[in-house]
């Protein structure tokens, strides 16, 4: 089942990883930096929680964060249900503008094409909070750094691969480059690898997104090159397919010469990585720690904090983390 | 005049199905660029690819036949899919309980699609197009965590292989002879082309014209809900959100290529088959050939857009060819 004419429905799928270890270039602490005066706002007790990508394997895991966090605070949260499409995100919020949230806190799929719809929430004296990126009508934002993300897995991989097969070793890229945060990701994994193993050979590099795409590709490239030795992935659900792929083409789960990391990983990989498999490593940061953050940042904002942006850091995940436990857990595992 | 005739069958061959002269152009073509396309492991893994759809496609273009369109199939193989998955999670289900399940699931959206269109007559290009949203959301639902783990037994639904051959394939291959044999050898099977160039001329000739479409429906449900099960224990994993997401415009396209007309009472199995053949092997290609992401969405739109032009033209030629023969007999008789 085929990437072409699929990619077009799903692109935005592709941002799917993004929710969980994505990140953005820009600082947390250009946040507050709107151009429109806000207007006088009081404390937050109801937050709408704009997340555009609800397909994702993730989705369920967050709501049940979200929810949790905001019984904890007393809040109320209710979400918005965009279907990955920018339209609907757009009329979405805008049905929203006149409810009686006080604050939201949006994944924009575009930043740039929600800058207006920010502005007139805070015109309307409600607070905006950017997940995932960075805008000029905000007053905080939640991030997670990007384009590091994709270089410090694809510098992890590039140490393995020296250490474990040699300079000569195959790699595989599967990209996601429809979007900025991809391209930036993407990028990162290239100039890892790069960077560390400049004599590595990257022998295809391909846009995949979803289990399917993962698989349907590196069984491909595969074919074509047998001894493929490292799978590295920009969406962390494509390398699901890459390890399928690697499995069904023959290759033992636990292969000492055979590698596959993905960038936020999903419960399937991170099992695997827990079973001494060759899904080796992600970047990863705890799913809690990222998203209580939707309730703390807009309740931190009602109560008067200026700066109430969060940068959270990404750190590359492997079989000796004391934590791998918790991030199967809190996966739903 | 031996020769005339085994050249006008040539000629008649290629008009019917154009698109595996430029199949066979396009395989060698990638062979003698990237010499990586007849190796055996690429092969399995297109054949691999195309079985799902072409399990799929079957119903879809039975349909189209018949003047219908299913739009729900990428959401009832979803369904299917996560219907399995909870049965087999963590390997602890019996898989042919999970296949029987997952059937029923996908047959019970083809029923309601089947009630909705064929009993209240509502459109089906719309009412597919609800339930594709509808169901999606279902699967969502009933498994909003992906299950995974479904163990080496239903495994081998999606990677198991006899003779060297996945499984996948030779079940598709079962699936399409008989549809073949159905369409163009059974009474039952020329009332679906009965219904889709004349639905009205269809019942007053006694054909079953709401019948035939209700079980169509429901048969293009079930093997949707059946190829779920395919892809979910290829995958070894179930994500409701993302199984055959986009999946419809993926058969469509297949049986469009393979000559299918959108507008009924035309196509092949044959055609079909090469279609989603041609569709795979054009995905394929551009990997072998490292053509960049945006590079092969131009590529996969404008061979749709060549195919549906090409099915035109030989449509064209065929009417030609039949009128100039119409011509030729007139002209002996008199």
């Amino acid at each position: 089942m085929k990437r072409s004419l699929r990619l077009t429905a799903l692109a935005t799928v592709a941002i799917a990883g993004l929710a969980l270890s994505a990140c953005s270039t820009t600082a947390a602490d250009d946040a507050g930096s709107g151009a429109s005066a806000p207007a006088e706002r009081g404390p937050v007790k109801k937050i709408l929680f704009d997340y555009p990508f609800t397909a994702l394997p993730v989705y369920g895991a967050i709501v049940n964060i979200v929810e949790a966090r905001a019984a904890e605070k007393g809040v109320e949260v209710t979400f918005t249900n965009d279907e990955m499409d920018l339209q609907k995100q757009v009329s979405q919020l805008t049905s929203n503008l006149g409810s009686d949230v006080d604050a939201v806190v949006s994944f924009p799929v575009d930043p740039a094409s929600l800058e207006s719809v920010a502005q007139q929430y805070r015109d309307a004296g409600k607070y905006w909070v950017t997940y995932g990126g960075d805008m000029t009508n905000q007053d905080a934002t939640l991030q997670f750094s990007f384009y590091q993300s994709g270089y410090d897995l694809g510098k992890d991989a590039a140490e393995w691969a020296l250490e474990n097969v040699g300079p000569n070793a195959e790699v595989i890229v599967l990209s996601e480059t429809e979007r900025q945060i991809g391209q930036e990701r993407t990028q990162g994994l290239l100039d890892g690898l790069k960077e560390t193993g400049p004599d590595l050979q990257i022998v295809g590099e391909q846009q995949a997104v979803t289990p399917d795409d993962g698989l349907s590709v590196t069984t491909t490239l595969l074919a074509q090159h047998p001894d493929a030795n490292v799978v590295v992935s920009a969406v962390g659900d494509a390398a699901q397919g890459a390890y399928q792929a690697l499995v069904a083409a023959g290759r033992p789960e636990n292969d000492p010469k055979t590698y596959v990391g993905g960038l936020d990983p999903n419960l399937f990989l991170l099992q695997k990585m827990k079973d001494g498999n060759f899904f080796r490593a992600a970047t990863y940061f705890s799913l809690k720690d990222l998203v209580d953050n939707v309730i703390d940042i807009p309740v931190a904002l009602g109560e008067g904090k200026a700066d109430a942006s969060v940068d959270l850091p990404v750190t590359v995940v492997t079989v000796s983390d004391p934590n791998l436990s918790s991030y199967i857990t809190e996966l739903g595992g | 005049m031996t020769d005339n005739r085994f050249l006008r069958a040539a000629v008649e061959g290629v008009v019917r199905t154009p698109l595996l002269i430029v199949l066979i152009v396009l395989v060698i073509g990638v062979q003698v660029a990237t010499d990586s396309f007849f190796g055996w492991q690429n092969i399995r893994g297109i054949l691999q690819d195309s079985a799902v759809i072409a399990i799929v496609a079957i119903p879809v273009a039975m349909l189209l036949i018949a003047g219908y369109i299913d739009l729900s199939v990428g959401s009832s193989l979803a369904l299917g899919g996560v219907v399995a998955s909870l049965v087999m999670d963590k390997g602890a289900g019996q898989p042919a309980v999970a296949i029987v399940l997952a059937i029923l699931a996908g047959a019970v959206v083809g029923l309601v699609n089947a009630v909705i269109i064929t009993v209240l007559g509502l459109n089906s290009f719309i009412t597919t197009l609800g339930t594709l949203t509808a169901v999606r959301g279902v699967a969502q639902l009933i498994s909003p965590t992906p299950r995974n783990n479904f163990g080496d037994q239903f495994g081998l639904l999606g990677v198991g292989t006899v003779a060297g051959v996945p499984l996948s394939v030779w079940i598709a291959v079962l699936l399409l002879i008989v549809a073949g044999i159905f369409l163009s050898l059974t009474p039952t099977g020329r009332h679906v082309y009965a219904v889709g160039v004349n639905r009205q001329a269809a019942y007053l000739s006694g054909v079953p014209v709401r019948r035939l479409p209700f079980a169509l429906f429901v048969l293009s449900g079930a093997m949707s809900g059946f190829a779920g099960t395919i892809v979910a224990a290829r995958l070894n994993s179930a994500p409701a959100g993302q199984l055959g997401a986009g999946f419809e415009l993926v058969v469509l396209t297949a049986v469009l290529l393979g000559g299918v007309a959108l507008t009924g009472g035309e196509g092949t199995i044959f055609g079909v088959v090469v279609g989603v053949l041609f569709y795979g092997a054009l995905n394929n290609s551009l990997v072998l050939l490292g053509v960049t992401t945006f590079w092969q969405a131009v590529a996969s739109g404008l061979a749709l857009v060549a195919a549906i032009g090409l099915s035109a033209l030989t449509h064209v030629l065929r009417m030609r060819l039949a009128t100039a023969r119409a011509r030729k007999l007139v002209a002996l008789a008199a």
